[in-house]
């Protein structure tokens, strides 16, 4: 192949992180063999690197980033920040033997415990379990306290640690290692009075300086494992861990353990995992955590997503040979190969719809599992029922509009475009069947007559899949006789498709008002609102459902 | 107190002032070798995190030496960094790390002058040329994402970026030049 053509499809490659691994042994001679080349790719790498950085470079709010990166080091400081932990484990000086220290801890157990038996013995008046008498000959009247006496106190026995070594509480900075430490790195000696504990101290005394770095690399450890990026993010939506709550921001990246949670019909987050998983996660949704790639024991080669309830969208890249993705809810385990799927995990089931490829599922109460194929749908139930069926015959549309097929004997309901007007004057511009509808700020579905078609059920959903040209706001709304109900949808994903899927009882949850039931609907409408100018607004699959599970609504 | 880790009050307004008046420049130098912002996050904490110990020395130091000394740290910090790379990965890993020596070595450092000239060439690209570096390095989106939005392949996409990239670098030797002279 041509050299300088093939370089260049290189680095573009490497730069866009696809590179083969034969093409990155390939792109790594050719850097070799050329200092010129090499120094090039050096430059281009930085002009790269920067430009990924650029929202916080080039942007940035500097004074804000300060007291950000000052309270991040003061959450490093505390005393279970792992991270901080790890740094300083790895950096710990490398005449430290923890095995002494084990086989130290050992004996101070093996003494306490030798001292707790002779305190027991010498508890007991008299019979057999009476210590040796040989035992007792060896103390002293001051060594011995009387039984009784409150300062009795087993004498320090020489494998016990002296009460000095024991570290005293205000000694203990805020951060705290494990590890039991070197015995030269013990804290300052206590005051004798303090009585040392029965057992073997804690090995967490005072924490030496990091060492410089060119000391070692530190272990990477498995808190530190980057298993997930925020790719995107609007509302609220926070990273847990434990019970530590932090907000998501979008290029933040997620290490392994930690969960995500979606709080809020309209907030909405796009998880990137390190394979190239994308897990979308829509409305109020809760994930439990997201594992690391299991290495070892019958779990090996797996990565485990603990999902506690809410709406996701998955779309999962191909999984490597002897590697799988398991998605883990109460109910179930869906495991993929790389497909695309909707989740939603409630309490009372977990729903699978696959939407391309193929995912097995497995009902963890009956341990019961069938493989669901794309336009499929599978519900796995706690009291260990795993049903499938085909997309969509669980519920009664009652208005469909897909325009990529422009028939219209889809609709169920009737549409009636309305001519452009302002939006003001609440007018709609050409709704006609085509791929997409190409709105400038507004669209929407007119009822006529009202009151034959939509009547209101909090349960009806409302659902379609929009794009917009850029980033700004969708109101939607839902215009029933009694007055209109809407929900602000922020969109400031541009571009991409997303799917709106909510019930009228979001929207009155949404403005704090309920309808009552059977009220008139006269339309729904779907309007763009933008800093500058509102977006144009793509739709399509357009549908108003019942979900067969409600109750019959008369 | 040498040899320990406490974050005392004192301790902390030094620190807090250090952060302040250097933060942007380490994270700047971090971000022109590291492209993974979360990753250059936490080498900018492990730089002032490693020097509370002389937090009380630094801020009463001279401006420019600090600034000196924490990019020393910061450059120990990457070479670290890559050094672990290297024994874990592979060949490319070597060679890159070979590549970026020069510059992270290089005494001056520069950043400052780049990424003013960064932005600039950056007011400069076409439309079309800004809008895919907006959506693909800024803002995340995926290629494969942004080919099915524009109709192109992510093939061609991978080249373009690449072409922008090289006329950003020529665009920033060149201003790069005009500063220093």
């Amino acid at each position: 192949m041509n050299g300088p053509n093939e370089l260049d499809r290189l680095l573009a490659d490497f730069q866009a992180g696809a590179l083969s691994e034969s093409d990155e042994l390939r792109l790594a001679a050719l850097l070799s063999r050329d200092p010129a080349t090499q120094k090039d790719f050096a430059e281009l790498f930085q002009v790269d690197a920067l430009l990924r950085n650029w929202v916080h470079v080039g942007d940035a709010d500097e004074d804000h980033q300060a007291r950000v990166l000052v309270q991040q080091i003061e959450a490093r400081l505390t005393p279970a920040a792992p991270l901080l932990r790890s740094l300083l484990q790895s950096r710990r000086p490398r005449r430290a033997r923890p095995w002494i220290l084990w086989i130290a801890a050992a004996s101070l157990l093996l003494g306490a415990i030798a001292v707790a038996l002779r305190l027991r013995s010498g508890d007991a008046p008299s019979g057999p379990q009476r210590a040796p008498v040989a035992e007792r000959k060896t103390r002293t009247p001051n060594e011995a306290p009387a039984p009784d006496s409150p300062d009795r106190r087993p004498a320090p026995s020489p494998e016990r640690k002296a009460p000095e070594e024991a570290p005293k509480k205000e000694d203990v900075t805020p951060v705290a290692p494990e590890r039991p430490r070197p015995p030269s790195d013990l804290p300052k000696p206590a005051p004798p009075e303090k009585p040392a504990p029965p057992l073997p101290p804690d090995p967490r005394p005072e924490v030496a300086i990091p060492q410089p770095p060119e000391k070692g690399p530190p272990a990477l450890l498995e808190s530190q494992v980057e298993v997930a990026r925020c790719a995107w993010v609007q509302g609220d939506v926070f990273a847990i861990h434990g019970t530590e709550r932090t907000r998501l921001k979008e290029g933040a990246s997620l290490l392994v353990g930690r969960g995500v949670e979606s709080a809020g019909t309209t907030s909405n987050a796009v998880l990137v995992l390190a394979d190239g998983t994308r897990i979308d996660l829509s409305g109020k949704a809760r994930l439990r955590e997201i594992g690391g790639l299991a290495a070892d024991g019958p779990d090996a080669g797996v990565r485990r997503v603990s999902l506690v309830d809410g709406r996701f969208r998955v779309a999962a890249a191909k999984q490597k040979a002897r590697q799988s993705l398991v998605f883990h809810s109460p109910q179930a385990d869906v495991r993929v190969i790389g497909t695309e799927f909707d989740l939603v995990v409630a309490e009372a089931s977990t729903r699978v719809e696959v939407l391309e490829g193929k995912v097995g599922v497995l009902n963890l109460a009956s341990h019961k599992s069938i493989d669901v194929v794309a336009g499929r749908f599978a519900v796995a139930s706690p009291d260990g029922a795993l049903t499938t069926a085909a997309l969509g015959s669980d519920r009664k549309p009652v208005f469909q509009c897909h325009f990529d097929d422009g028939r219209k004997d889809d609709w169920v309901g009737s549409l009636e475009s309305a001519n452009g007007g302002s939006k003001r004057a609440g007018g709609f511009l050409r709704s006609v069947p085509n791929p997409s509808i190409p709105m400038t700020n507004a669209c929407g579905i007119i009822v006529s007559p009202p009151k034959s078609v939509f009547k209101w059920d909090s349960r009806l959903r409302f659902r379609f899949e929009y794009r917009v040209s850029s980033a700004g706001h969708l109101w939607v709304q839902v215009h029933p006789l009694s007055g209109a109900l809407s929900l602000d949808l922020p969109a400031s994903e541009p571009k991409v498709w997303h799917t709106f899927d909510r019930s009228l009882g979001d929207f009155e949850e949404a403005m704090g008002r309920r309808l009552p039931l059977g009220d008139a609907i006269l339309g729904f409408y779907v309007q763009g609102s933008g800093d500058r100018s509102p977006p144009v607004i793509d739709l399509d699959n357009v549908e108003i459902y019942e979900p067969l599970a409600a109750p019959s609504r008369k | 107190m040498m040899g320990m880790l406490v974050l005392d009050e004192r301790c902390r307004e030094d620190l807090t002032n250090l952060v302040h008046a250097h933060q942007a420049r380490i994270r700047a130098f971090l971000c022109r070798f590291e492209p993974n912002h979360d990753l250059v996050d936490e080498l900018t904490q492990d730089v002032f995190i490693s020097i509370i110990p002389r937090c009380e020395e630094l801020s009463c130091g001279d401006e420019e030496e600090t600034a000196a000394y924490l990019r020393g740290v910061a450059r120990n910090l990457i070479r670290m960094r890559w050094r672990k790379q290297k024994i874990r990965t592979n060949a490319l890993a070597v060679v890159l790390s070979r590549a970026l020596q020069a510059p992270l070595d290089r005494d001056a450092d520069d950043t400052d002058a780049r990424v003013n000239a960064l932005k600039s060439c950056l007011r400069r690209l076409a439309r079309h040329a800004y809008q895919l570096v907006e959506d693909h390095c800024f803002k995340g989106m995926p290629l494969e994402e942004i080919a099915l939005s524009t109709r192109q392949s992510s093939a061609a996409l991978r080249m373009t970026l690449l072409r922008i990239r090289r006329s950003l670098k020529t665009c920033i030797e060149a201003g790069l030049k005009e500063s220093a002279s």
